[in-house]
């Protein structure tokens, strides 16, 4: 093996240090470089991520554009803080949908809550009267064949058409507002339901304060 | 057979990172659920480890043999964050499927140890074919681990329901094989396969390829 790491003459703590420095020094460079030639697609592809989702939940109308408004980006971040304690689910971003002459017909929203490994991020879209138009999985790191069940669409499709609060089916008979969670993963059912109902309740504070429909 | 295709064979066989060497357990352990998850870890580390190879061997002289640990800690970060940042642009895909474990590559022993058993001592060159075999060997062992998890509990290889195809869904799929206990099992199989498979007769034991009449190795 080559002769290595030889203690040269004049190795002193403060050489060692200065070298360090400068190793990270233009490392950091470097790595600063390569973010700031990358941002813009990393913003694209969380802005596209989200309208994938956006788009599958809405994808029984045709034609929608989703808009986001300052005005509920700011009313997330305000409930957010409000809710902080005891909340198990976050809104992360709000869009208005518009149909195609523009009139708003609800709402799609992208939220996360802890899961089984890592979050569980969602899409939901809400109409006008408070229903569910669908939702879909943006993203999860849930267990193959338990939890990451969770994106087959016979669990998803369970959602649409629910308004109010959801809770899971515990017995047999399911009410109107239960859902079949999924087998033996029950966090990453919980995960996807308090997501969905954190957006339905943010969607009634909106909508009790500008006088319902 | 040449020096460089020799670092090849050596990373993929004969020093198996994950099979012979037992390192970098973690994401093996973690991250092979499925056939694809394993196989895009395999290749983020052997990235991570063909750049910081490089890097290393190029700046063995300069790094003093009293801080090389955590110059190489530095120099390692570096490039698991150059390559999280170019997934995080190009593949939000795969991301997202690997997720918290990217950071964790930091802390690979495999990169570690490569750097300080090999890229410190050896060209710039033979490292980076040196990386470039442990990630290979690495990214074979991940996806194998991984399609045996797959198939066993979830009946699909690479997302394909081949237990639908071939097996008109009569075998019901084993999820323990998907969980913790599963990488353990499979993990286990494999290494005890590797060992008979290298183990040999009772007149070779497989260590040198001689004959063991003649062995001089203390054992």
């Amino acid at each position: 093996m080559a002769k290595k790491h030889v203690k040269r003459k004049g190795d002193s703590l403060l050489r060692d240090g200065l070298i360090l420095c400068v190793i990270a020094a233009v490392l950091g460079l470097i790595l600063g470089g390569v973010f700031l030639k990358t941002k813009k697609h990393i913003d694209e592809a969380s802005k596209e991520a989200r309208l994938t989702g956006y788009n599958n939940v809405y994808k029984d109308y045709s034609g929608v554009k989703f808009e986001e408004s300052g005005e509920l980006s700011a009313g997330i971040s305000e409930y957010n803080s409000r809710k902080s304690e005891n909340m198990k689910a976050y809104i992360d971003n709000i869009s208005k949908v518009e149909d195609e002459q523009g009139n708003v017909i609800g709402y799609a929203f992208i939220a996360h809550s802890a899961g089984y490994s890592g979050n569980v991020t969602i899409a939901a879209g809400i109409d006008l009267s408070g229903v569910v138009t669908g939702i879909d999985i943006v993203y999860m790191n849930e267990t193959a064949g338990l939890g990451a069940n969770c994106t087959d669409e016979e669990f998803k499709e369970q959602f649409k058409g629910k308004s109010g609060k959801i809770g899971i089916n515990a017995g047999t008979e399911a009410d109107d507002n239960e859902i079949d969670g999924l087998t033996n993963a029950t966090i990453t059912s919980d995960a996807v339901v308090n997501s969905v109902n954190i957006c339905l309740d943010f969607f009634n504070t909106i909508n009790s304060a500008t006088g319902g429909n | 057979m040449n020096r460089y295709a020799e670092r090849i064979y050596n990373g993929i066989i004969r020093q198996n990172p994950t099979f012979v060497l037992m390192l970098g357990m973690c994401p093996t352990l973690a991250v092979t659920t499925s056939a694809a998850n394993g196989f895009f870890m395999g290749i983020t580390t052997g990235a991570v480890l063909v750049i910081s190879n490089i890097l290393i061997s190029a700046l063995r002289h300069i790094i003093p043999g009293s801080i090389r640990i955590p110059a190489y800690i530095i120099v390692i970060a570096a490039a698991v964050s150059v390559i999280q940042i170019l997934l995080m642009a190009y593949m939000p895909e795969v991301y997202s499927a690997l997720g918290l474990y990217i950071p964790l590559i930091v802390v690979n022993c495999i990169i570690l140890g490569r750097a300080e058993a090999y890229a410190s001592s050896h060209g710039v060159v033979l490292s980076a074919f040196d990386g470039l075999g442990m990630g290979t060997g690495f990214t074979m062992a991940l996806t194998l681990i991984g399609i045996c998890r797959e198939a066993f509990g979830k009946g699909t290889i690479f997302g394909w329901n081949f237990n639908e195809y071939f097996l008109k869904g009569r075998y019901t799929p084993a999820a323990i094989f998907t969980m913790a206990p599963g990488a353990f099992f499979v993990l286990a199989f494999m290494c005890a396969v590797q060992n008979k498979r290298k183990k040999g007769s009772k007149k070779n034991c497989g260590a040198c390829g001689k004959n063991c009449k003649n062995c001089v190795m203390e054992r």
